[in-house]
């Protein structure tokens, strides 16, 4: 066997059995080799046919869960609702018109019917094998009032979102008047307070809490909150600031007309609060002539000790004029019991 | 474990069809073995194509069904002993080209290119080329950069294969569904299984006797410098007893796997059942004398070593080798080293397979299957290390060189 120089002077592969015999993979002509390729063949199919049966299934349940199958020309026999508020089936028969007897329901539209209610987070609607239509909702919670450009007040829930006042029957008179709130409409229909969340999480904490301090406070201002957050937190300097409710008690003893929070700090700065008794401080410790006076309530960061800054609470005398917001009476004075 | 990763690598002797799944990476795992029968295959050579088929696949799905890997393994190696391999040395010629005679790469480059641009015949393919030394003016040396000179040559081992041969072989994993991805001769991969690691690697003489073929490969200076086949294996000696004591070949193979020594000593006395005897005649069951079946095949691996030695060069060459390893199924006769080392005048020893990964093959028979493994694994790392070598820069050069 002689080998002969090629001509061409560029290969590295000349005559190499990977360039000279071409493969063709391709499995058959044995037994084992067609046991193989059905093997093949079979796994696919198994693969396919489980991923098919899945889809398939949770296209079935889907379907079940939204009741989009076969909504039309349902009718109930009897409405069974739930809440784990204070929602009440005279109110979800006039919102929605649906009642017992009632042609066409169908239950996507009435599902999408009761959460454009604001007061209503979400609600889950099933037709029962009796035939009847099993209503269950979730309601927002009310964290404060707010009053619209138009004067209407509304009840202000803690995901921001506002809505009507007339059906929150509970202890709506005595939730704070959020003032100076931006409100927009949102996508989905609903009016929220926007550029306030510092103040949704102080109010929710409150309500949970401090709910007594709640009662106590006439109005809440958002006006030292500015919108703009930096590194996910509010502004250093901004602020909340409380008006408490002015009570005829006694009309020698010194009041406290405005709280100022940080929107930062407020979680330490109402337990310092929650914990102080200053009005007695005021009665005790003023002359009378003091007493005559209006003050407000600060909250500063002790340093003198660096290792360890202690959180104090500042009685300001208030000169001049009174800020925005301050109580309507203003020959009340009011004592924190 | 990815479809690259695992490699079904597959010896077709003769006799025996060993089949060996391996994940290479990070470091060799057998996952699944077999040894099966071969059908259609006789002396090396394809004798029924269907039928070998039918074997090997067997096989093959055997070791698919114990590695639990099936549709997986798209991969194959295969070895190939037989007539139709030939080897040859081939030399690539170049001029020194600077003015001062002192060899640079570009002439290094030009003598290997040289080399590898040499074509075989129209009917044969190329299946190794294993590179030898380089040689300045007939000093053979390593790296002859920087060394004066005038004419520097390349020298590589080709070895080659018939077309026919070699794409009947290759058909058979691909109608299986596998891509053969590299494929070795049994010599070389049963030389590898079988390192020892030391000196006397560099000038050994390793011998795999299979069934149908006897593989042998001779390196010196730690480089490979002959291999070949010969058409001679255990089946002629299982022939050889069969003549001799006039039995049929299977009784002749059972006679050489129980009785058979390679002594020509007249002093073994006893005799051996022809058939297997059954409980309780075993007084009425015709015997053979076992000198007789030890003197047949004595003369038989005597002479296989003869033509070995006379393929690799008669006495001249076999007073260089430094010592004899014996492999393959055939290796395990007793007594066999003793007529190499007549022979060959040398030390000669039944080597086994000894990577670590393959402890339990360390039968001479697995030699071949086991080389594959390792030598496939050198092959992927030399690669990859040849691709991380080659900087952006290199290859950038490389464009404009070229």
């Amino acid at each position: 066997m002689a080998f002969r120089k090629k001509k061409s002077n560029d290969g590295n592969v000349v005559g190499d059995w990977r360039t000279t015999i071409p493969q063709r993979v391709r499995a058959g002509g044995t037994s084992s080799a067609k046991q193989r390729r059905f093997s093949g063949w079979a796994n696919t199919f198994i693969v396919c046919a489980t991923t098919f049966g899945a889809v398939t299934l949770f296209a079935v349940v889907w379907a079940q869960m939204t009741g989009d199958a076969s909504d039309d020309g349902f009718e109930p026999l009897r409405v069974v609702m739930k809440t784990d508020g204070i929602l009440d089936e005279k109110w979800f028969h006039e919102w929605t018109g649906v009642d017992s007897g009632s042609r066409d329901v169908s239950i996507v539209k009435l599902r999408k019917k009761l959460e454009s209610y604001g007061q209503v987070l979400s609600a889950e609607v099933s037709r029962e094998r009796d035939r009847s239509l099993r209503v269950t909702l979730r309601e927002r919670c009310a964290i404060g009032r707010i009053q619209l450009s138009n004067g209407v007040v509304k009840i202000l829930a803690e995901d921001g979102v506002i809505f009507p006042a007339d059906t929150y029957i509970g202890d709506g008179e005595k939730l704070p008047l959020v003032v100076d709130a931006k409100i927009e409409n949102s996508p989905d229909g609903l009016e929220r307070a926007v550029g306030v969340e510092p103040l949704l999480k102080f109010l929710a904490l409150v309500r949970q809490d401090y709910p007594t301090m709640l009662i106590e406070w006439e109005s809440v201002s958002v006006k030292g909150l500015p919108a703009e957050i930096f590194e996910g937190k509010p502004q250093p300097w901004a602020v909340i600031r409380v008006y408490p409710v002015p009570e005829p008690i006694n009309p020698a003893f010194p009041r406290i007309t405005e709280i100022v929070f940080s929107a930062q700090n407020f979680s330490e700065e109402l337990a310092l609060w929650g914990s102080q008794d200053t009005q007695e401080k005021l009665e005790r410790h003023f002359t009378d002539e003091d007493r005559k006076n209006s003050y407000s309530v600060q909250f500063i960061v002790n340093r003198k000790n660096s290792h360890s800054p202690i959180l104090e609470s500042r009685i300001i005398l208030n000169t001049g004029t009174l800020p925005a917001g301050t109580p309507r009476n203003e020959n009340k004075t009011r004592g924190r019991r | 474990m990815t479809e690259d990763n695992i490699v079904a690598f597959i010896d077709i002797g003769s006799a025996e069809t060993k089949v060996l799944i391996a994940e290479l990476f990070p470091k060799i795992n057998i996952v699944g073995n077999f040894t099966g029968k071969t059908r259609g295959m006789s002396k090396g050579e394809i004798v029924d194509l269907n039928e070998l088929k039918e074997s090997v696949h067997t096989a093959i799905h055997e070791a698919e069904k114990i590695a639990g890997a099936a549709l997986r393994i798209r991969r194959a190696c295969l070895s190939v002993s037989s007539m139709d391999v030939g080897g040859k040395q081939v030399s690539g010629l170049t001029c020194v080209k600077s003015d001062d005679s002192v060899v640079s790469k570009s002439d290094m480059q030009t003598a290997r290119r040289d080399a590898y641009c040499r074509e075989c015949p129209q009917d044969r393919t190329i299946v190794h080329r294993i590179k030898q030394s380089f040689v300045l003016d007939s000093l053979v040396m390593e790296n002859p950069e920087g060394r004066r000179g005038s004419q520097l040559a390349y020298n590589m081992w080709v070895v080659d294969a018939g077309k026919k041969y070699l794409s009947e072989l290759i058909q058979i994993p691909n109608n299986y569904g596998m891509r053969v991805e590299e494929i070795f001769i049994s010599s070389l991969a049963s030389a590898a299984a079988v390192a020892t690691g030391s000196e006397i690697d560099k000038n050994r003489l390793v011998i795999d006797i299979g069934a149908g073929t006897t593989d042998y490969i001779l390196y010196r200076g730690g480089v490979v410098w002959k291999a070949g086949v010969i058409p001679v294996g255990g089946a002629h000696i299982t022939n050889d007893i069969s003549a001799a004591v006039k039995t049929n070949a299977e009784n002749a193979e059972r006679l050489k796997k129980l009785g058979s020594a390679v002594v020509r000593d007249s002093d073994v006395n006893g005799d051996i059942a022809l058939v297997p005897p059954e409980k309780g005649l075993e007084e009425f069951t015709e015997k053979v004398s076992l000198f007789k079946i030890n003197y047949v095949t004595a003369l038989r691996v005597y002479e296989t070593f003869e033509l070995v030695k006379k393929a690799i060069g008669g006495e001249e060459e076999a007073s260089n080798v430094s010592s004899v390893f014996i492999t393959g199924g055939t290796a395990m006769l007793k007594d066999i080293c003793a007529v190499a080392a007549e022979v060959f005048r040398r030390e000669v020893s039944v080597a086994e397979p000894n990577c670590t990964f393959a402890r339990t093959f360390s039968e001479p028979k697995y030699s071949t299957v086991v080389g594959m493994a390792d030598l496939l694994v050198k092959r992927r790392r030399e690669a990859m290390q040849a691709r991380a070598s080659k900087t952006f820069m290199a290859r950038l050069s490389s464009l404009f060189t070229h």
